[in-house]
């Protein structure tokens, strides 16, 4: 039971952001010239 | 700059991620189903862009061309390892741990500096790829 208890909650603390990755991306941006 | 940077469409979250020597570094998160190309990051402010390095996940596939990524805004990339670094013997080969993933289904993630040609057509040279879970329904 305690197996099963742990595999719920980490599917619990995974599946939310697993779900926020599909909607988004990032882009990682470098300026110059500035000041 | 973070102004211009918002004003990208779909844009969620900007975040300065450095800023010293002249050069400042932004963390912008989109929404997953607007496009944003390199120019239109360009674009976003006065300054020169230096580098724009992309992480995104979609559908990819292999053809006679190469490997392409469609994402959810139905943008594509094209996808290529990148050029070997000074301090490297030869540079990761990112598009062979592609097809590994492709075996077990084609929603992939990818990192990678986002080029684009002349003809607007997108290009990433690949620092990384994983597998994506399937959204469950």
């Amino acid at each position: 039971m305690k197996i099963l208890a742990v595999i719920a909650v980490t599917a619990a603390l995974v599946a939310p952001a697993a779900a926020l990755d599909d909607e988004t991306y990032q882009l990682k941006v470098t300026f110059s010239g500035m000041s | 700059m973070k102004n211009g940077l918002s004003g990208l469409d779909g844009s969620k979250d900007v975040k300065e991620d450095s800023f010293r020597g002249g050069k400042g570094t932004y963390v912008v998160t989109i929404d997953a189903s607007r496009k944003v190309s390199y120019k239109d990051v360009a674009d976003a402010c006065t300054f020169d862009l230096d580098r724009a390095e992309i992480t995104i996940s979609g559908d990819v596939e292999k053809t006679d061309k190469g490997y392409c990524l469609t994402a959810k805004s139905g943008a594509k990339f094209a996808l290529k390892n990148r050029e070997k670094k000074k301090d490297e013997k030869e540079a990761p080969n990112v598009t062979g741990k592609i097809d590994e993933l492709l075996k077990n289904g084609k929603a992939i993630k990818v990192n990678g500096a986002l080029t684009a040609d002349k003809d607007g057509n997108q290009h990433v040279a690949l620092e990384s790829a994983e597998a994506v879970k399937a959204e469950k329904k």
